[in-house]
């Protein structure tokens, strides 16, 4: 299950060791002979695993197969099966990685390609390498519950179910790029502005995940900001929700019947921030639809590729480090103006275009 | 007994409630979902152990609510956070064929 020497912090939370290197360091000075020996023995092996993993990952990008563990040295991404069980039982019996072949379970390949094109997608267009901007391997489990219609970053790892058919098509949660760079993305934001996952930085938080999910998208398409559908989760849903897609960020509140989610402040839905499910925190996936719909304005505004430029003021606003993760729309907005003023120029036509564009979502 | 799941977030941020009334089960059925009900200890809310972890994006929260003869309990709690046998009954009852389910956006 988890090795010793595998660490890596995630936003505030850190992994847990079998031995932690506080109690190995003790026996190596205080320890018995036996014990010293025996503890700095690990500690030098382990040391000595980390270097010589960093040093492959980093500086030849090979494989090498380490005893004992799933992870392969330098490995970018592998999928795991979770066998229909629950957290306990993640991330699963090890599929593919990347120098494996294709694999006889499309959920299996599904994941792994869109792990892999947003991967690459950060890589080329904003030179970020994964998820936390250091290497950091992605690992993602297909089969995840029983019929489960969700996918989910847990804060380490992607998970998907497999859809229940009623919410979403079965296999339908691995099938839309925009969904899997929208769940790793989210993953992106722990490792930056940490965006709280309530109220309006929250839903900050989920726009942010539907913007760079449609990038990947469109970047993976060759589309450019005029081509694009907009869509997020387009033609996955099951008859439960009768529509195209989840979300519209060119026309939030259309994606299906009943879509309930606003284009402006002037439809803002308030909801408490409560442990109510009814409330979702506050309404997350509702309001994203406002900051959802300014980045369509921008993008669609600048023309061309979206990633280019609309992409590159929201990626500076996220990773740029003056994006409180309490911020408000108001607070975001901020952050996006200066960010492109910094980039592009105070007066733009890209600064303008991100003052339009909250403009008319009255968020300034 | 009647149960009702209220599920929501996750992906779709969409509402889901599911309902089951064990009048319409087969006895087997009915005495397997009882047994549930007990092992998750819902009426027992001092055996269930209440640890609440941060909202984790996209993952869903419930609320079940469980009616029986004169008694009636409330239980909510984040998807992470579940309890094995929490966890149990609710798939069992959401897969239940009985069931019924409204799915709705968030708050109504």
């Amino acid at each position: 299950m988890q090795s010793t020497s595998h660490a890596h912090s995630q936003g505030s939370a850190t992994r847990c060791y079998i031995a932690p290197p506080y109690l190995l360091a003790q026996l190596a000075t205080r320890g018995s002979a036996e014990q010293r020996s025996a503890a700095t023995r690990t500690l030098v092996e382990s040391a000595a695993i980390r270097a010589r993993r960093a040093t492959l990952a980093h500086v030849l990008r090979e494989s090498v197969a380490l005893p004992g563990e799933g992870l392969v040295a330098g490995e970018h991404v592998t999928v795991y099966d979770a066998g229909h069980g629950g957290d306990a039982n993640l991330p699963g019996t090890r599929m593919r990685g990347d120098a494996d072949p294709e694999s006889s379970d499309d959920a299996v390949n599904q994941a792994f390609d869109g792990a892999d094109k947003t991967y690459q997608f950060y890589r080329q267009v904003y030179g970020r390498d994964s998820v936390d901007g250091q290497g950091l391997g992605l690992v993602s489990s297909v089969h995840y519950g029983t019929d489960f219609d969700n996918a989910f970053w847990n804060g380490s790892q992607m998970v998907y179910g497999d859809g229940s058919g009623q919410l979403f098509q079965v296999g339908g949660l691995t099938k839309d790029i925009d969904v899997m760079a929208h769940e790793l993305t989210h993953g992106v934001t722990q490792y930056t502005a940490g965006l709280t996952y309530h109220t309006q930085s929250g839903a900050l938080n989920e726009s942010i995940s539907d913007v760079f999910g449609s990038l990947v998208k469109q970047h993976t398409l060759g589309q450019t900001a005029d081509q694009a559908d907009w869509l997020i989760g387009e033609g996955i849903l099951g008859p439960a929700l009768n529509g195209r897609a989840l979300r519209s960020m060119a026309a939030p509140g259309t994606a299906f019947d009943g879509d309930p989610q606003p284009a402006d402040m002037d439809a803002y839905v308030n909801l408490p921030d409560d442990d109510n499910p009814s409330n979702d925190h506050g309404g997350v996936h509702i309001n994203s639809g406002i900051p959802n719909h300014a980045f369509y304005l921008v993008a669609t505004s600048l023309g061309g590729n979206a990633w280019e430029r609309a992409g590159q003021i929201w990626y500076d606003t996220l990773t740029g480090g003056n994006l409180p993760a309490d911020a408000t729309f108001a607070v975001g907005a901020q952050a996006t103006l200066a960010a492109a003023g910094q980039r592009y120029g105070a007066g733009s036509a890209e600064q303008q275009a991100v003052q339009n564009a909250w403009q008319q979502v009255k968020v300034v | 007994m009647k149960i009702s799941i209220v599920r929501g977030g996750g992906l779709a941020g969409m509402v889901t409630t599911t309902s089951l009334d064990t009048d319409d089960l087969t006895g087997p059925d009915e005495a397997a979902l009882r047994a549930k009900v007990d092992q998750a200890a819902v009426f027992q809310p001092h055996q269930r152990g209440a640890e609440t972890t941060p909202p984790q994006p996209d993952r869903f929260s419930y609320e079940l609510t469980v009616e029986d003869h004169d008694r009636r309990q409330t239980v909510r709690a984040r998807d992470q956070d579940l309890s094995p046998e929490l966890h149990d009954l609710i798939t069992w009852v959401h897969n239940s064929p009985a069931r019924r389910q409204v799915v709705r956006p968030p708050g109504r």
